[in-house]
């Protein structure tokens, strides 16, 4: 452990970060720590402030008030999934990657990206004749490019089958090796129960709860994550804390 | 070469296949084609001169139409679609993208605008009545180097009318926010700043002494003034002129050129 709190692993260190728009307070003193190889599911209501936490780990929004600290040892530093992906049209597959691949220093094997996300066999595909869940797993292979330490991923599975949740849930588990931290913001509740190594759930702007999706289920007596967030914000709800403000969908 | 160079060459390969590859690009150009070699026509016979002074009013319409429409959407589709989110998360800086844009989206621009320029310059070697025209003086010879010094202070003004098209493409917010602004700032350019001087001059607030100034502060006029000083004006008689100073429309171009593309670079990652 370093002197500062951190350590060696730890690719992503927020503390007590604020952030409003105008009058409205998103976030209210969210402290987090990514470490690497493993997955954060971050959980929560609409408007609970998922997406604006997600946009200032990935550096597009500043933060009002507290530190972010990111592990700064590749071209580069974050690899960045939105929650609607959408590329140029009349690009294919192969050539989209290839374009994201080249504005990194780094050698990029673009047939092994588009190989890990299963997106191998439309390679030659323009980008719009995509199906929606193809676009996500473009999306997702775009955010791999140049091996960043930190995978920022908003809602990677909402709206897809189940089936293509499965395997973006499998690529994300694949996706934290080799030194790489991936914080996803979801409401997959039997993705998160699979591949979290650790879940926080936000709510109204701070964290109300947090752990391993066993330690969770074990703290409110649950048998499911769905019963955990039911539980948890509830409890929130009674005690008095923050309710109803937040932005955006996340 | 740098990497800040090649990434720009990078973008500005993409942005080129982005416009190039669109049907309205194809559509944009052989309507403008068109009307070029439609006035090209319209004054065959006449030499290089004569087409130089038929085409100088339509290109002062058409080139800024052409270069907003091949512009105002470079950086804004990017915004919309929330791919400027996923370039934000490379190492990449904003003048290195919206340079990249620029370069990328002017190489086609300057296709559409000065391939018909030349090829209306057919009309004249097909239908010219004399071979050499003479004006005034032994010293006002017609020549095509009076032609293609029109083409080329042409395709810098449609340059600059693109760097513009571009800083109001990073300012925008909405699709439709991008088209009003970019439809107004076409106005302003072909009109609306000519017709602000005229008004003053006409209200006695601005001064007639400092006239040739504040006409080249319009990229309009700085490009017609520009045509009649050193294209028109080299073989026409005196009184042929720009009515303002070469070195401040160079300037007053070269400005608002600079100007826009910066105010794109600072504002394109925000």
């Amino acid at each position: 452990m370093n002197s500062d709190g951190t350590d060696d692993t730890s690719v992503l260190e927020l503390r007590d970060v604020r952030k409003s728009f105008g009058d409205v307070t998103v976030l209210d003193g969210v402290t987090l720590r990514a470490a690497a190889d493993s997955v954060t599911c971050l959980l929560g209501p609409n408007g609970s402030g998922k997406t604006t936490l997600l946009s200032i780990v990935a550096g597009l929004l500043d933060a009002d008030g507290g530190s972010v600290e990111r592990r700064d040892d590749t071209g580069r530093v974050v690899g960045y999934l939105p929650q609607r992906p959408a590329f140029r049209s009349r690009f294919t597959v192969q050539e989209t990657i290839e374009f994201y691949g080249r504005l990194v220093p780094a050698e990029v094997d673009v047939d092994g990206i588009l190989a890990r996300v299963g997106l191998d066999g439309v390679a030659d595909r323009r980008v719009e004749h995509l199906s929606g869940g193809m676009t996500r797993l473009l999306g997702l292979a775009q955010a791999t490019v140049g091996s960043p330490s930190l995978l920022v991923l908003d809602e990677p599975a909402s709206g897809l089958d189940p089936q293509l949740r499965r395997h973006i849930a499998s690529v994300i588990a694949d996706l934290a090796t080799d030194g790489t931290a991936v914080i996803v913001a979801t409401h997959d509740l039997v993705a998160t129960d699979r591949i979290a190594d650790e879940v926080r759930i936000l709510d109204s702007g701070s964290f109300v709860a947090s752990g391993s999706p066993d330690a969770l289920r074990a703290e409110t007596g649950t048998d499911s994550l769905d019963d955990v967030l039911d539980t948890v914000i509830e409890r929130d709800e009674t005690i008095g804390v923050r309710s109803g403000i937040g932005g955006g969908d996340g | 070469m740098r990497r800040g160079a090649r990434i720009a060459l990078i973008i500005a390969q993409r942005a080129f296949d982005s416009v190039t590859r669109s049907r309205a690009l194809l559509a944009l150009a052989t309507g403008y084609t068109f009307a070029i070699l439609g006035f090209a026509w319209a004054s065959r016979g006449g030499g290089y001169l004569a087409l130089s002074m038929n085409l100088l009013t339509p290109l002062e319409v058409l080139v800024p139409l052409v270069a907003v429409a091949v512009g105002y959407r470079s950086i804004l589709d990017d915004r919309l679609r929330g791919e400027l989110d996923v370039l934000g998360s490379y190492p990449l800086a904003g003048r290195t993208y919206v340079l990249g844009t620029f370069l990328g989206r002017a190489a086609a621009l300057l296709v559409v605008v000065v391939v018909p320029l030349v090829i209306a310059m057919g009309t004249v070697l097909l239908f010219r009545i004399e071979r050499i025209s003479v004006l005034a003086t032994h010293a006002t010879a017609d020549s095509p180097i009076v032609y293609l010094r029109m083409v080329v202070l042409t395709a810098a003004f449609a340059l600059v009318a693109l760097a513009i098209a571009i800083g109001i493409s990073a300012l925008s917010a909405s699709s439709r926010g991008g088209l009003a602004v970019a439809v107004v700032t076409a106005l302003a350019l072909v009109i609306g700043l000519d017709l602000g001087v005229v008004a003053g001059l006409a209200a006695d607030v601005v001064p007639a002494d400092v006239l040739d100034v504040l006409l080249a502060a319009s990229p309009l006029s700085a490009y017609r003034g520009l045509v009649f000083e050193l294209a028109v004006g080299s073989v026409a008689p005196r009184a042929v002129s720009g009515g303002i100073d070469p070195v401040a429309a160079c300037g007053s171009l070269t400005l608002w050129a600079v100007g826009s593309l910066s105010i794109a670079a600072d504002t394109v990652f925000r």
